[in-house]
């Protein structure tokens, strides 16, 4: 990825800052001067971006934020469609929302509806992720419609909520209801999966490696399972995320199938008892 | 042109445009991986008869499997794309999916497609479910032992089928075993299958037939027991003739399969039996590849 914008927040933010509308595509023919009169949102205000971030750097296929306070960055890689966005710390909220391809990296934790209607490319979050991760964006019906989220450390509640397609791997642990009403797609934790994890899903496959607080009732056991797609998985997905193959073609897994309060085709896979 | 003793016909095999793909089967172990490629790939000589024309490309190690495990590369042949999915789905239904611990992959990455398990999937009676990995989507059909694996669509391309060679000898057993040297050379290049037994023909045959209703029959011309009875194109000292047939994904694969597979001969020689090479053709009307065999020998 050649050349970019490099916008350092000159302090942390009073406010949070939402900048949805600055990505590499959008900022690609503008001047230093056009970027740095960019009007953003500070509260009730608009104020210049020069005021708020120290502008370096080129057009190009990149661009990084930087400096104390991104945590206050609402939006970052919002409907990203090509190109990198890197932060070089954490972010807000609403990190990668309608995302369709590009890859947007976070070195640190997001906050909540990270991925919320992503429909594809790949969203990296070195730390933790907050609560609907991959989650429907407000007055939609599907969360997640493509793309790779991989979440460094724990996601909070309800990850993947309603995610239709897509793949999101948690190092960590997941939150209540971890793939609550799923209707497709995949999820994969290396630790622990909270209360009532798949809670009315259709379809889709939500994993766990490690000990689980147990799966809502409406699920069938269906022993172990030796399955070649878990293969397929693990093989495709081990650049993504390497602690994947080994949890995915190690000892067959614990599966049970659900929810059969309503479609039935789900599955979750657990670690033997 | 005589290299050690073989004469080389001034001559060239004729060959036609075909629909291509190529699948990668694999199973628990490369043995099952084998059955079921064996399997699908069987009765599948020339499309004449059998719809289309497959064999075993090569084994494919677990490390360059989509999901890891030992597997082996077959091509499959036809006239056009309808028939090739027609048959791709019928030995794919009937020999793969049956086979234990089986799963079916595309092995080619093509603009075109043809449906598999996007219709093999109906097997499932509504328990089948699809995952979309990286942009690619599998179908998991529950079965007996567990799930089998099928992609949804598989990559087609435009092949080349019928290269051929005729080997002309003394002895049966001296030209079957010079043929089986050339067919080992060729089965080490990738691309290209030889749909025969064991890759080779003993009965090579020409268009049309005395009796109605027949497409083919015996290349009289080349059957040893007919000297002197119909024009034939064996001198006194031939005894036997087999042919390789060839399909290759381009024409180069099928040209490179061909000069392999004159070298081998040649490199047998007068001493081994071999007396000449020649190809059957159409005298050119026919088929839009044509192979000279002075252009390709050593």
């Amino acid at each position: 990825m050649s050349g970019g914008w490099r916008l350092t927040l000159r302090e942390r933010p009073p406010l949070p800052i939402e900048v949805g509308a600055l990505n590499p595509e959008r900022l690609a023919d503008v001047t230093q001067t056009e970027l740095e009169r960019l009007p953003l949102a500070l509260g009730r205000r608009s104020v210049p971006l020069a005021e708020l971030m120290k502008v370096e750097g080129e057009p190009g296929g990149s661009l990084v934020f930087a400096g104390e306070g991104c945590e206050r960055l609402d939006g970052v890689g919002r409907g990203l469609a090509s190109g990198l966005i890197f932060v070089e710390g954490d972010a807000g909220h609403d990190t990668a929302a309608g995302q369709t391809a590009g890859q947007v990296q976070i070195a640190g934790s997001v906050r909540d509806h990270a991925a919320t209607g992503m429909r594809g490319g790949v969203l990296e979050i070195g730390g933790h992720a907050g609560a609907f991760l991959g989650a429907p964006p407000p007055g939609e019906r599907l969360g997640l419609r493509g793309g790779l989220v991989t979440v460094g450390g724990s996601v909070g509640e309800r990850a993947g909520d309603r995610m239709r397609r897509g793949m999101i791997f948690v190092a960590g642990d997941a939150g209540p209801a971890c793939g609550a009403r799923m209707v497709a797609g995949t999820i994969a934790v290396a630790g622990r999966l909270g209360p009532l994890p798949g809670l009315r899903m259709r379809r889709g496959t939500l994993i766990a490696a490690g000990a689980s607080a147990g799966t809502p009732d409406t699920f069938a056991e269906t022993g172990r399972a030796d399955l070649t797609i878990f293969r397929l998985l693990a093989r495709r997905l081990g650049a993504a995320a390497p602690w994947i193959a080994p949890l995915l073609t190690a000892a067959p897994l614990r599966r049970v199938a659900g929810d059969l309060a309503v479609d039935g085709k789900g599955e979750i896979l657990l670690p033997e008892l | 042109m005589i290299v050690n003793g073989v004469a080389i016909q001034d001559s060239f095999a004729e060959a036609f445009g075909m629909r291509a793909t190529r699948l990668i089967l694999t199973a628990d172990s490369a043995a099952w991986a084998r059955i079921a490629a064996k399997n699908l790939t069987g009765f599948a000589t020339s499309v004449i008869g059998c719809g289309c024309e497959a064999g075993i490309e090569r084994l494919v190690p677990p490390e360059e499997t989509p999901d890891g495990r030992p597997g082996v590369a077959v091509l499959i042949f036809a006239v056009n794309s309808a028939e090739l999915a027609k048959q791709v789905l019928a030995r794919v239904g009937q020999s793969v999916l049956t086979a234990p611990g089986s799963a079916c992959y595309s092995g080619l990455d093509a603009p075109e497609t043809i449906p598999l398990g996007k219709s093999l999937r109906f097997f499932g009676d509504g328990f089948q479910t699809s995952k979309q990995i990286l942009g690619r989507r599998y179908w998991r059909v529950p079965v007996m032992d567990g799930e089998f694996v099928v992609e949804d669509s598989v990559g087609m391309v435009r092949g080349v089928g019928g290269g051929n060679l005729l080997v002309l000898g003394e002895s049966r057993a001296e030209v079957l075993a010079a043929t089986e040297r050339a067919v080992a050379a060729i089965r080490e290049l990738p691309n290209v299958i030889l749909p025969f037994p064991g890759g080779i023909v003993r009965s090579g045959s020409k268009i049309g037939s005395r009796y109605k209703g027949l497409i083919a029959s015996t290349n009289d011309a080349y059957c040893p027991t007919l000297k002197g009875m119909t024009a034939s194109r064996l001198e006194d000292a031939i005894g036997s003739v087999l042919e390789i047939v060839i399909d290759g994904l381009t024409q180069e694969d099928v040209a490179a399969a061909m000069r392999a597979g004159i070298a081998a001969l040649c490199a047998v020689g007068a001493a081994g039996g071999v007396r000449r090479i020649d190809a059957g053709n159409y005298g050119g009307k026919l088929g839009p590849f044509q192979f000279h065999l002075r252009e390709l020998a050593p």
